[in-house]
């Protein structure tokens, strides 16, 4: 039996030390080293359909006097995740560098946030997805204040503290939940048997785990880091952010909502998330920037995962976990597109852009469809995840349920205004320098298919998801 | 107390022939005109020390010897890596120092000083060779230069009142165990306050070297004050041999002295002391602009993370300590190694580190690493020794104690991410060549900190024999 799961992480961990070493060749180091994520994923998937199970695990010794072990594993939802966490880094190592900006760092931050990526997604117990989710996070604090943009230096300020903060929370509910429960058992599915702790320290594991994770999805009013980390951050490093940073919260909610104490505060959290994602839509209105504009976009659809998930119904679940997988795909899209505008036309700031849409044509009907993808229009594949989310919504909360969806309208319409005003009124016409190559058109047809792939086939995820 | 062994008893002079051959090669390295072969010898001789004290913690072997020294995995263990921590010393202190010949000599008696106090058997042996771990590191400062007179002086002056309040600890004790020896104090007798203050006392006493709250205002000038490579013996090495000696009087003498509340009185003020020295040593940490300063209070919290493990007073807390203690080393001898050749480039403050990456590589992603690992951010092993420090504070039901370090670490990594934000600013700067021996102990240290990161299993076992040998 090969070990595939231990593989995922420790592969990167080889092409890590290549790029160190090797003075060329990073940048191909990098994605060959995303392809190999890529196809170990898929192995792993084909073996969990094949055994009719997304559940497979494999277990390690670790630091056995504390009887913490290296375990691995997966189920339906970090399958998932998987999928599009590993999709989004190939892209990104494929063709997010497209102004070919330092590829030795940018390459090595790549690779070690893919180890930091797949280990979360992977880690069968509260230890190892502490560490995995610490190294997720060191490498794009790196690649903002390292590789960023103008503002990189407070962005990647703000962004270190607060999910340091939440990590520090994390540590602190570890702690509890390594000394409560029964046998000094860390393993995530025992938070879902945590009924026989006392019922302060449940509340309290649940508290501090929710704010970390809330802290990292985002959602209001913890959400100051992201816009300004988004933006600021190379083009890499908003893909990788948005498409599969914020997916660590979500990935961590529902493993919470598994806790029994989860449902006494489901409907003050649903209520925060609802908050959570009015207030970003309107947000949106007073941005000038691209990436900013599309940053807050992240909040929305977050908080409205979080909604779904705070339903605590099977709908709501699997719809919360589709929404994750096409978010981070439209996401990462739309920041490629972004950052071919800014890489074309050096300047994001939409009230001087001008005819977007005549000098890049391609980006800008790339840049259109992604929102089409992010607002849920049919056909792609949030659709489907919004159609779950809020039918699990409507049977928890009746007709309240709905109202969230009025927020993604909302971002919609303020998101076509935008396009409208800068991507296709073509009066004037801001000049051109630059162009985009081979590598940026793969990569939007990659994502552009995998989102059509899964809005008009739903039943391939949806087969894992139920399973 | 883990029970003696016979029959091994040759084992000691594994370590006793090399540190002897030390001293003497030291003492005789000051007639010799070059510093290349004194060089070679010290560290040639440091290095077999430490092979063949790690060697002795290996085997596991315990005997007393002559009622001052024992041979336990305790001291042979701590031994080893304060040998090796002081050979990475020696190896940056080459071509940077002045008279390496009287620098060497004094090494060789801070090493002497180092073996009596980790393979002590009584107290006085601990008092001896703290004295000669001060008084010596006192002249290295002083023979550096004549700008280096104040920090020397301020270490010997503190040095000589803590030998004062030690001995004061040591005379409440005598007349109930007249060898002083690291046992329980067989005829203890209930209530005593005496024995309080006794307790109180070593703490102080002790506290002076290893950064505990009340005593530790003078570590940023001296550590600042002194040259780089000296701040690193002093930060690496010195300030684990009182955190030994800590441990050694605290977890054997007083072990069950005067129960409150079910835990030893040593753990309550342990307690006090660990909470002080972090916040002290974390916020003060914040307002600092030269990067040695920074360090100097960074080295202070620490301390106090260490105390955290010694305030549960169980065999987890001793444990975690005992890691910590060796992680710190590297860590700190690491990144004390960059300052001291930075310095030699004329660059001391935060503004004259901007722009390290560009004109250094290797040497500002080292200091990275090492200052990851400081803050806690796993895979390193500030990680796991932090994890195992707090999870020892959870155990013994001071989870208010854990959460107080997870505060400080959570503070800590606004003045590290301050460093690595200046060393990775875009600056146009001519490049700077790293010394050969500095890349050496730079890359020991970071092998170190991400090997025993991602798999600490060997270490805790290590450490956790040798809390055993405490007899706790």
């Amino acid at each position: 039996m090969i070990p595939l799961l231990l593989l995922m992480v420790a592969l990167p961990v080889l092409f890590l030390a290549m790029i160190g070493v090797l003075k060329r060749y990073s940048s191909l180091i990098a994605t060959i080293s995303s392809i190999t994520g890529l196809a170990l994923t898929l192995a792993v998937i084909a073996t969990a359909i094949m055994g009719s199970s997304p559940n497979i695990s494999e277990n390690y010794g670790y630091i056995t006097s504390l009887n913490i072990g290296f375990n691995l594993r997966t189920n339906a939802a970090s399958l998932v995740l998987l999928l599009m966490s590993s999709i989004v880094i190939f892209i990104t190592a494929l063709s997010g560098n497209i102004s070919k900006d330092r590829e030795r760092i940018a390459s090595l931050l790549l690779v070690l946030f893919q180890i930091g990526a797949t280990g979360i997604f992977l880690s069968g117990n509260l230890f190892i997805f502490f560490i995995f989710w610490d190294i997720g996070v060191i490498a794009p604090f790196f690649m903002i204040n390292v590789l960023g943009s103008a503002n990189r230096k407070t962005a990647s300020y703000k962004f270190i503290l607060y999910e340091i903060f939440a990590s520090a929370l994390l540590l602190f509910a570890i702690l509890l939940m390594y000394f409560y429960s029964p046998g000094h058992s860390l393993s995530i599915s025992a938070l879902a048997s945590t009924s026989t702790m006392p019922v302060g320290i449940q509340e309290s594991i649940f508290l501090l785990l929710f704010i970390a994770f809330m802290i990292n999805m985002p959602i209001f009013p913890l959400h100051a880091w992201l816009p300004d980390a988004h933006s600021e951050a190379s083009t890499q490093g908003s893909m990788v952010l948005s498409g599969i940073l914020t997916k660590f919260g979500g990935f961590g909610m529902l493993i919470i909502f598994a806790m029994p104490i989860a449902k006494s505060y489901a409907g003050i959290i649903a209520l925060l998330a609802a908050i959570s994602a009015f207030y970003a839509a309107f947000l949106i209105m007073r941005q000038s920037d691209i990436k900013r504009i599309v940053a807050h976009t992240t909040i929305v659809e977050m908080s409205i995962i979080m909604f779904a998930i705070a339903t605590l119904t099977v709908p709501g679940t699997s719809g919360s976990i589709y929404g994750m997988f096409a978010h981070g795909l439209a996401v990462a899209m739309l920041f490629l597109a972004a950052g071919a505008v800014e890489h074309i036309f050096h300047d994001r700031n939409i009230n001087i852009l001008k005819g977007i849409s005549h000098n890049a044509k391609l980006t800008a009907y790339i840049f259109l469809i992604g929102i089409f993808a992010i607002t849920g229009v049919p056909l792609t594949a949030s659709f489907i995840a919004d159609v779950f989310m809020f039918i699990g919504a409507i049977s928890a909360f009746g007709l309240f349920g709905i109202v969230p969806l009025f927020s993604l309208v909302l971002m919609g319409a303020f998101m076509y205004f935008v396009i409208n005003k800068s991507f296709f009124a073509n009066k004037e016409r801001t000049s051109a320098d630059g162009f985009i190559t081979v590598r940026q058109k793969i990569g939007y047809s990659v994502l552009l298919s995998a989102l059509f792939l899964f809005g008009i086939l739903p039943f391939i995820l949806l087969k894992l998801i139920n399973a | 107390m883990i029970p003696y062994t016979t029959g091994q008893e040759w084992v000691i002079y594994l370590v006793a022939i090399p540190v002897a051959l030390l001293v003497i090669s030291g003492i005789l390295s000051t007639f010799s005109k070059s510093s290349r072969l004194p060089f070679i010898l010290t560290a040639a001789l440091l290095a077999v020390s430490a092979m063949s004290s790690l060697y002795i913690a290996y085997t596991g072997v315990a005997f007393p010897l002559i009622h001052v020294l024992q041979v336990n995995s305790f001291g042979s263990l701590l031994f080893g890596f304060l040998a090796f921590g002081m050979f990475m010393v020696e190896l940056i202190s080459y071509k940077h120092t002045e008279s390496l010949q009287h620098f060497n000599m004094l090494l060789s008696f801070v090493a002497f000083g180092a073996f009596l106090v980790t393979y002590a058997y009584s107290m006085i042996a601990i008092l001896a060779g703290i004295e000669t771990v001060i008084l010596a590191t006192a002249f290295m400062i002083l023979i550096s230069g004549k700008k280096y007179v104040e920090p020397a002086l301020k270490l010997f002056l503190l040095g000589a009142i803590a030998t004062a309040i030690f001995t004061m600890a040591l005379a409440l004790l005598f007349p109930y165990d007249s060898a002083l020896s690291l046992t329980q104090i067989a005829s203890l007798p209930a209530g005593k306050f005496l024995f309080g203050l006794s307790l109180v006392l070593f703490v102080a006493a002790l506290s002076v070297e290893s950064a505990g709250f009340p005593f530790n205002f003078w570590i940023p000038d001296v550590y600042e004050g002194a040259p780089g490579n000296i701040t690193a013996l002093l930060a690496g090495v010195n300030k684990k041999i009182a955190f030994i000696a800590i441990l050694e009087i605290l977890a054997s003498v007083f072990a069950f002295y005067g129960s409150l509340g079910g835990s030893a009185l040593y753990s309550h003020v342990m307690l006090i002391v660990a909470t002080l020295t972090m916040f002290f040593g974390n916020l003060a940490a914040l307002a600092q602009k030269s990067v040695k300063r920074l360090l100097a209070y960074s080295s202070i919290s620490q301390a106090g993370y260490i105390f955290i493990g010694i305030a549960s007073a169980t065999h987890l807390g001793i444990e975690a300590s005992i890691f910590y203690i060796i992680a710190h080393m590297f860590m700190i001898i690491g990144a004390f190694a960059i300052v001291f050749w930075l310095e030699s480039n004329n660059a001391r403050t935060l503004d004259e580190y901007s722009g390290l990456y560009g004109r250094n590589s290797f040497a500002a992603i080292g200091l990275t690493v090492l200052m990851l690992s400081m803050a806690g951010i796993p895979p390193l092993v500030g990680f796991a020794g932090k994890f195992l420090l707090f999870s020892s504070a959870v155990y013994a039901n001071q989870a208010y104690l854990a959460f107080i370090g997870i505060v400080n670490s959570f503070i800590s990594i606004y003045y590290y991410a301050k460093v690595i934000n200046q060393m990775f600013q875009r600056k146009e700067a001519k490049r700077l060549y790293l010394d050969k021996n500095i890349a050496i102990v730079l890359g020991i240290s970071i092998v170190f900190v991400i090997i025993i990161g991602i798999y600490p299993q060997s270490m805790i076992s290590l450490a956790s024999a040798a809390a055993s040998a405490l007899g706790i």
